[in-house]
């Protein structure tokens, strides 16, 4: 039997009784490594990775080499599940942006547990749906709104999945996961510093007030927030509640 | 490759770039700057109009002044003597913003000094800047 997993990942949180045991005697722990690449966009999946801590960004690349991250992945989701379901090869790179612990399952076993349990079927199904609003999302967001709104969300986003005020991201990263120039990230930090949001330090950012990241965020984190929480939730009358709780805003932050 | 440096007027007392970026020459520094300016534009021009990029080099001479009303797309339409007076308005609304930021400063700097003359407590930082400047 592998190695049990150090933490827990929400997809083996969910799970209990004989499921959660057949989900484990599959997993194998391993560190994510700062920079790693788990997937190489257009290679077969050979394993689905359970996050337990950290942070992958699954990022698309252009033939120039520049990219932007559409989905961010910790604790909350796991990596390659669509892909491995579906026998495909990966659909955009995912590199380990902050590193921490995780487990991995190879896609084999993925598909056999899928095949053989209804309900881990449909769990998998809910991640892949949350995954799905996050770049559905991101995309509109790369569209429609200023790259102060689009920082603002990313860095609430990595918060929520590293759970701490301290982000581990420097302002090259930063850039790199929104597509743009790193001196357009560091003026706009400028602002967020000067305006009492954040402090930027050499190697990270410190959040200083998440009340006013949230006032300077787009809409789009709010949304995927509630949609995910939504989803989750234990019945549908809920989850339907919780979607419809949030209203589309139609302003566009400056 | 030498180093060009930026720095934003946003209206404030204007943010700096420190760290620069190495560029094979002007011309790149430039196209760089422009793309910058139009990622910082980008999705909120009405607010950004009156915004001005500064191109540096590494001793932080001044080599370009980029106003962001010559990039924004949104003018485009325009004819060009009518976008020539956006852009001069849009100066103007620049140069007040940066007087009233400049005051402000100086606002909070003489009631420091006052206070600390009488030996009262009195603000010494704001938003991280020292409230009373070096000389």
């Amino acid at each position: 039997m592998a190695a049990q997993p150090r933490a827990r990942n929400a997809f083996t949180s969910a799970l209990s009784g004989p499921e959660l045991t057949h989900v484990w005697s599959h997993l194998t722990a391993f560190d994510l490594r700062f920079d790693d690449c788990l997937h190489r966009v257009g290679n077969p999946i050979e394993h689905v990775i359970f996050p337990h801590s950290g942070l992958v960004a699954l990022t698309i690349s252009s033939r120039e080499g520049t990219g932007a991250a559409v989905i961010l992945v910790g604790p909350d989701g796991i990596i390659g599940g669509l892909e491995a379901a579906a026998s495909a090869c990966a659909t955009c790179d995912a590199r380990v942006h902050i590193p921490g612990e995780a487990s991995r399952m190879s896609a084999a076993a993925f598909r056999y547990l899928l095949d053989q349990n209804p309900s881990i079927r449909r769990l998998a199904a809910r991640f892949d749906t949350a995954m799905m609003a996050q770049a559905q999302q991101t995309a509109l967001c790369n569209a429609a709104h200023p790259v102060e709104a689009r920082i603002c969300r990313w860095l609430l986003e990595v918060q929520d999945r590293s759970g701490s005020s301290k982000v581990p991201l420097t302002q090259s990263m930063l850039a790199q996961m929104l597509g743009v120039r790193r001196t357009t990230v560091t003026l706009i930090a400028g602002r967020l510093e000067a305006a009492g949001v954040l402090d930027g330090r050499r190697g990270y950012v410190q959040i200083v007030s998440r009340e006013e990241l949230e006032r300077h965020s787009c809409e789009c984190y709010d949304q995927v927030r509630s949609y995910t929480v939504g989803l989750f939730a234990p019945s549908r009358s809920e989850s339907m509640a919780a979607i419809q709780a949030v209203k589309p805003s139609p302003r566009l932050r400056s | 490759m030498p180093v060009y440096k930026f720095e934003l007027r946003d209206g404030t007392t204007g943010i700096r770039d420190d760290l620069g970026v190495s560029l094979p020459d002007r011309e790149h520094a430039l196209a760089y700057a422009r793309v910058v300016g139009r990622e910082l534009m980008r999705g909120h021009e009405q607010q950004t109009r009156c915004w001005h990029l500064n191109v540096y080099d590494e001793a932080w001479e001044k080599i370009f002044d980029i106003p962001f009303a010559g990039l924004d797309p949104t003018l485009d339409p325009l004819k060009p003597e009518l976008r020539a007076r956006v852009i001069e308005f849009c100066e103007r609304v620049r140069t007040l913003r940066e007087t009233i930021a400049s005051a402000k400063i100086t606002m909070r700097e003489s009631q420091a000094l006052v206070a600390r003359s009488r030996g009262r407590p009195y603000l010494a930082t704001y938003r991280g800047e020292r409230t009373i400047r070096a000389l």
